[in-house]
């Protein structure tokens, strides 16, 4: 029992982290009022990005790095579209997806049979033989800590930093942040290299730490499941990550429930995270938020000082 | 939505694949059809599509096949679901087109498709193809099936060819590996190596193709070791590595010492590596990425069946038929044998490999219990090729929610 608990937990964390990475992302990118719906291609580009210069360099840091800045060059296209251009957010971010998914699948042309040796795992002295979930929570790879520190610093700057304030600010009414002496589109401009930054290093996590190999579509959908988090998480930075890891959880249970011989359809167990999640969040919200919408009101229109 | 959006991005991409690999659009035809070069001007397109009505009904069954006559090539076309690079099914048959290409050289020409969901976007991008007058098409994966069927009536003057589904049509033809006696093989190896008796499984869809190959690999490992187990984690994906790594790290914690996979990538083999136990490959050769870990590869040859099938369509004595090769043909082989396997282990196999090819031994012989006991086949019965195309049960020796 406390062998499973122990699997259950390590596998939730790790499953969850990429979700995490991408959510916080997005959370960022929406709260200043930008919606980018180029989440799939962002993180398949920091995959690619990440898995060929790993495997060109040998260093798994060079490729986490490359992934991010991957990730980073590929929103700075979005943000020159919707920023500069003024351009349509949804088209634009559709086309980040399709132009990020086909570049991504020229960049790793040819690296499908090409293996390289993932990010090792931490070995943390005394934590890590801790019982019970000595293991389970200290024995990751690198990354999950990153991760969980971008968290932290993502909860304290969003919520309880002047910073924080403008870009909500941002989010809710440009032209009354802008009259407030607030840089509207620089500030935008950070907010979508930001939240590009995080779905590359989610890539990069996917390609490089948690399966060290490239496949084209190894993103496998989760750009937008984490856009659909941060709806249900109610642009909440805590509840998105209560979301994305109930989410690792969902779909870590559907195996472990077939493993053991539970007699339901694994088509109805493939469901399983989805509906779970949706309504864990959905609760969360009538019960907490009443009558509070939290979504950025200027969400997904393009605002320029001019107008 | 990911979904609805790949099958552009592969049209995006086809056009200049298939002119990379040499397959030129003839000036001719494609000024005729005129699809995709340049647009036409409506009157030129009625004159163009009367022209066209005209031909098919002089040359009944075969503008291709007079096409081919004159020296021109013969224009194939694959149609995959997957990326031929992402490491399995479809990169198997890619493998096999660049044989085709080897044997055949300059009497055709090859156009690849790939990331061809089934659905909607099936029917399209086949009907196109068929527009283009390819004279065979190609689709590889089972959901491609009802698209074959619906543009395949369209055309009858097209050869089609479908891989693993069972439907056909006087111009559609299926072919299928008969992966489930190297299956049996990779069983006996495992049911003879594994110490803990708990063989992992990892599949995507409930299928006859994927559940044909469980039962034959279930059965290899009770002819060996009738205490072993197999558990089997079904992932509803074919193509998702860290899904595939979560299952197989499960399995593994469960006590799994060996595990195998039914999936596209090599996630399952990187997983085996790094917690020390043994994978046994699916497809592709995997070696690569459990260098220390790696027992064999199960690996698809499908050059012998398209040899074959375009053999008969360059001579003109093209029928539909299922064709399904195994161990017999090579269709179906266990390559990169690990060091660890005994030479005793070897030798069994070896035998039962000539058995099966020679007909003395068949994987499916009575009697045959399904996972919760009931009989399916009767001491003394066989499970013909009808039954396996749409075999739905799984054997006893598999736990699993179903």
């Amino acid at each position: 029992m406390a062998e499973l608990l122990d699997v259950l937990l390590f596998t939730t964390l790790r499953a969850g982290t990429p979700l995490l990475l991408i959510v916080l992302g997005i959370l960022i990118t929406e709260r200043a009022g930008v919606l980018n719906l180029g989440q799939e291609g962002l993180v398949i580009m920091g995959a690619a990005c990440a898995f060929v210069a790993t495997s060109t360099s040998g260093s798994v840091w060079i490729g986490t790095l490359t992934g991010v800045a991957a990730g980073v060059l590929t929103s700075l296209s979005f943000a020159a579209l919707v920023l500069g251009l003024r351009a349509n957010q949804v088209a634009a971010g559709l086309a980040l997806t399709i132009i990020g998914t086909g570049l991504a699948a020229m960049i790793g042309d040819g690296m499908s049979g090409v293996s390289i040796v993932g990010m090792a795992a931490l070995q943390i002295p005394v934590l890590g033989s801790l019982p019970v979930f000595g293991h389970a929570l200290f024995s990751h790879d690198p990354l999950v800590y990153v991760s969980l520190l971008l968290l932290l610093v993502t909860w304290r700057v969003m919520d309880h930093s002047r910073l924080g304030l403008s870009l909500t600010a941002i989010g809710h009414n440009p032209r009354a942040a802008h009259q407030l002496g607030i840089a509207v589109l620089p500030l935008r401009l950070m907010a979508i290299l930001t939240g590009g930054a995080f779905a590359g290093l989610a890539g990069a996590y996917l390609a490089v730490a948690y399966t060290p190999l490239w496949s084209e579509g190894m993103s496998a959908g989760r750009g937008w499941i984490a856009l659909a988090l941060v709806v249900f998480a109610s642009w909440r930075v805590l509840r998105a990550m209560f979301g994305a890891y109930l989410f690792g959880l969902m779909s870590i249970l559907n195996l472990l429930l077939q493993g053991a011989g539970v007699s339901i359809s694994p088509n109805l167990l493939g469901m399983l995270p989805y509906l779970a999640t949706i309504l864990a969040l959905l609760l969360f919200a009538k019960a907490r938020y009443r009558n509070t919408n939290s979504a950025p009101r200027a969400l997904g229109q393009t605002y320029s000082p001019g107008d | 939505m990911n979904l609805m959006l790949r099958p552009l991005r592969s049209t995006l991409r086809a056009p200049l694949r298939s002119t990379l690999r040499g397959s030129l659009f003839s000036p001719l035809r494609s000024t005729l059809c005129g699809s995709m070069p340049r647009p036409l001007n409506r009157p030129l397109r009625t004159l163009v599509g009367l022209t066209l009505l005209i031909l098919s009904t002089v040359s009944a069954s075969g503008w291709s096949a007079a096409a081919t006559a004159e020296g021109q090539p013969l224009r194939i076309a694959f149609v995959h679901e997957h990326p031929v690079s992402a490491g399995g099914w479809s990169q198997s048959h890619d493998k096999a087109r660049k044989g085709l290409e080897e044997t055949f050289g300059k009497s055709i020409a090859v156009t690849t498709l790939e990331g061809i969901i089934p659905g909607p976007d099936t029917v399209r991008v086949l009907t196109r193809l068929a527009r283009d007058r390819y004279d065979m098409i190609f689709a590889t994966s089972f959901g491609h099936m009802n698209a074959v069927m619906k543009v395949a009536q369209q055309f009858p003057q097209i050869t089609f060819e479908h891989a693993s589904g069972y439907k056909q049509a006087r111009n559609v033809g299926t072919y299928q590996i008969r992966a489930y006696e190297g299956r049996y093989l990779a069983g006996m190896i495992a049911g003879a190596m594994t110490r803990t008796n708990q063989i992992g499984y990892i599949g995507a869809f409930q299928i006859p193709e994927v559940v044909r190959d469980i039962n034959a690999f279930t059965l290899g490992v009770r002819a060996v070791n009738p205490a072993a187990n197999v558990r089997l984690i079904w992932i509803n994906t074919w193509l998702d590595p860290s899904r595939e790594r979560e299952a197989a790290e499960l399995l593994i914690a469960e006590k799994a010492d060996i595990i195998t996979h039914h999936t596209e990538t090599p996630a399952i083999a990187v997983a085996a590596e790094a917690a020390g136990v043994y994978v046994i490959g699916y497809q592709f050769d995997r070696s690569a990425f459990a260098p220390t870990h790696h027992l064999l590869t199960v690996e698809h040859n499908w050059l012998p069946i398209y040899r074959e099938k375009v053999q008969a369509r360059l001579e003109g004595r093209w029928k539909s038929n299922l064709v399904w090769l195994g161990l017999a043909d090579d269709a179906t082989r266990l390559v990169s044998l690990s060091k660890d396997i005994p030479a005793t282990v070897l030798l069994d196999v070896e035998a039962a490999r000539q058995d099966i090819i020679k007909g003395k031994r068949s994987i499916f012989a009575g009697t045959l219990r399904d996972n919760e006991k009931v009989e399916r086949v009767a001491a003394g019965q066989l499970l013909g090729d009808q039954d396996l195309a749409a075999i739905e049960w799984i054997v006893e020796g598999v736990s699993n929610a179903r």
